[in-house]
């Protein structure tokens, strides 16, 4: 009897250990093939020499200064920003509204509906591009602003009404009765109670449109016509014709505000684990 | 005659209740007083939590008129109902502390931000919570949890509470110890309270009043002793308490004597000194702790003859099952203080009571 029980036991453990290992050895391969060559950019961006070279050599911030001042480098840096937080307020209110009356409406075909509007992640983004570029060129939106924020907002709010739908659906809805029967008017219900318990949900929609937008190159390929450029097209076409160290400058930014970003999340997220945690456990009580 | 102000406090008239075509609530009538304590007591599917939310404002009924104070509220938001209400899952809000909880029906009363604090503390006090103000719910137990929503609800002095199985997630000892506390509570503040709940135990030691609903109706009202000694139905004998059910057809009549010929076709005399012809379909009804066994002597009152099926001791009562023919069992309860031999299965014995606690439904 014991045997047995001990077999089991160290199977279990090596059960365990297998799974452990697997994960290693894939976290290994993320770390190797994406993490490293990103951070490549970072000692490779104070080199003295006139092109990438590794390991750098002597040191320097005078290509941060370039990106920092060179026209070419500010202007489709602070367009590209633009984009993102305009794509991402856009795709916010749109994505929420959406997933409001999905969840909460009761509108005949809903549930084709909801196919239908997350349909654009499935679709390939060049062709995106492409189809896009067609009705754009109808319309003159080639260039514009407003086009370029409309065409990432296509490819944004399909993830955020998936993010803020599922929130909703784990929403437990006598929070808003209470907070009716309180005295709070349908507005203040949903600012003071609804957005705030799915606060997390909204902010992962957030970021993953801010960064999507931000480093989106296929599309706005297509739709930047020959004024101006975004970021990721200046860093594109700056690798395709030479290799300057200000594009290993602009990497390191990158990096940097994505870390900054990604801990700042943290530390709000820890703020509503409240929340996260008691949602699922209201969930069950109102069975 | 129309009934003063405080017997009619909050009124319910005619309200009806459709989802399509099932029928939730139908043509409900109610008043309720100034300051009694109210139950809906009624299987899950009976309407009651629906009465509920049409009070609160949640559900507007397809028919007929909720009143408050004399005032139709139909058409009024839920928000300007004024009207306090602890739901069954308490629905604290997770991201506020229990003050901010708290505090929420003041702060949207535009309450002045001065006199928040104490209020809070005041009503704290009263459900035994000071000091736990910077908590979240979270960090409360089940219990505690209850109490915050109890003090949420009360804070802005509604005039009416609702509770909506407030009790229903408790353990069953936790549960019984909040039900005294809540009595407690509501005879200190002298508030009207509307109780939905579907124990039948917990509606008898709360209430002041009990509406028994079935089937979106309500049954019957009456205070807790009243439903019990009294029932108006077969329903409401069967949810409150334990009760035995003598159906049949009166087959014969002499006097006092009925002879009743039961469903399953055995025949059996009874005492019945009230109305009763002969051909009419009746059903009595008479409590199990009503009963007794009669094993010697002729009983005072002509009862059912039986047999002794089962004997189950339960400390404090013995419980018999006796077969009085071959479909029909009747339920007696005697109370174990040894002043007779308990009956011993297959005894032949009589089942007798005192004639007024016999009930014809």
């Amino acid at each position: 009897m014991s045997k047995r029980e001990n077999s089991s036991h160290t199977k279990k453990r090596f059960d365990i250990g297998y799974g452990k290992i697997l994960l290693g050895v894939f976290a290994g391969m993320v770390f190797v093939f994406l993490v490293i060559p990103s951070f490549l950019a970072v000692p490779m961006s104070v080199t003295e020499t006139r092109f990438l070279v590794f390991p750098p050599q002597g040191f320097t911030f005078h290509w941060f200064d370039r990106f920092a001042t060179d026209e070419l480098w500010r202007e489709p840096a602070l367009f590209s920003l633009k984009l993102a937080i305009l794509t991402t307020l856009v795709s916010l209110i749109l994505g929420f509204m959406t997933s409001l009356a999905l969840v909460r409406g009761s509108l005949p075909g809903r549930k084709i509906l909801n196919v239908f509007l997350i349909s654009p992640i499935m679709v390939p983004v060049i062709i995106i591009a492409f189809a896009v570029y067609g009705v754009y060129a109808k319309l003159h939106l080639i260039g514009s602003t407003v086009g370029l924020v409309v065409a990432h907002s296509i490819l944004c709010t399909p993830f955020v009404i998936l993010v803020i739908s599922a929130n909703l659906y784990r929403f437990d809805i006598s929070m808003e009765m209470a907070a009716r029967n309180l005295g709070a008017t349908p507005i203040k219900t949903f600012l003071f109670i609804t957005i705030p318990i799915i606060k997390p949900g909204i902010i992962a929609a957030a970021v993953f449109c801010f960064i999507t937008s931000l480093d989106e190159l296929v599309i706005a390929m297509f739709l930047i016509g020959t004024r101006r450029t975004t970021l990721p097209i200046k860093i594109f076409s700056q690798l395709q014709f030479r290799i300057d160290p200000v594009v290993a400058a602009a990497s390191t930014i990158f990096i940097a505000a994505a870390f900054v970003i990604v801990i700042s999340l943290l530390f709000m997220a820890r703020g509503t684990k409240e929340t996260v945690i008691k949602e699922p456990e209201n969930a069950s009580f109102t069975r | 005659m129309h009934p003063s102000p405080a017997e009619n406090f909050l009124e319910l008239k005619n309200l009806d209740k459709n989802y399509g075509e099932v029928r939730a609530v139908r043509d409900t009538s109610l008043h309720i007083r100034d300051g009694e304590f109210l139950t809906l007591l009624g299987p899950s599917g009976s309407g009651k939590t629906t009465i509920l939310m049409m009070i609160a404002g949640f559900e507007y009924p397809t028919h007929g008129e909720v009143v408050l104070q004399g005032k139709p509220i139909n058409l009024i938001p839920p928000e300007k109902r004024d009207i306090g209400m602890v739901f069954q899952n308490y629905a604290l809000f997770p991201h506020m502390t229990i003050f901010e909880n708290i505090a929420f029906p003041l702060k949207m009363r535009h309450t002045q931000k001065s006199e928040i604090p104490e209020k809070v503390t005041k009503v704290l006090e009263l459900v035994q919570l000071g000091g736990y103000e910077k908590r979240y719910p979270k960090q409360l137990s089940g219990g505690q949890q209850q109490r915050i929503a109890l003090a949420r609800a009360v804070v802005f002095n509604p005039p009416v509470l609702l509770m909506d199985e407030p009790l229903g997630a408790l353990d069953k000892k936790l549960r019984e110890h909040m039900q005294l506390e809540l009595k407690r509570i509501q005879s200190q503040l002298k508030r009207t309270v509307v109780y939905v709940t579907h124990d039948q135990e917990e509606a008898l030691v709360m209430s002041d009043r009990i509406a028994v609903m079935d089937e979106g109706q309500i049954q019957q009202v009456g205070s807790p002793d009243e439903l019990y000694e009294r029932p108006a139905n077969k329903f409401v004998a069967g949810f409150i308490g334990e009760s035995n059910f003598i159906e049949g057809r009166v087959v014969d009549r002499k006097d006092e004597i009925v002879t009743i010929q039961l469903k399953e076709g055995s025949k059996h005399q009874i005492r019945w000194p009230g109305e009763l012809k002969k051909g009419e379909e009746v059903c009595f009804s008479i409590r199990p702790e009503k009963a007794f066994i009669v094993t010697r002597g002729r009983p005072s009152d002509i009862a059912l003859d039986g047999v002794v099926q089962e004997v189950i001791y339960v400390g404090e009562t013995t419980r018999y099952k006796i077969a009085i023919d071959t479909e029909n069992i009747i339920n007696v309860r005697e109370m174990n203080v040894g002043a007779h031999g308990r009956a011993k299965q297959g005894d032949k014995i009589k089942i007798s009571w005192n004639i007024e606690h016999l009930r014809k439904l």
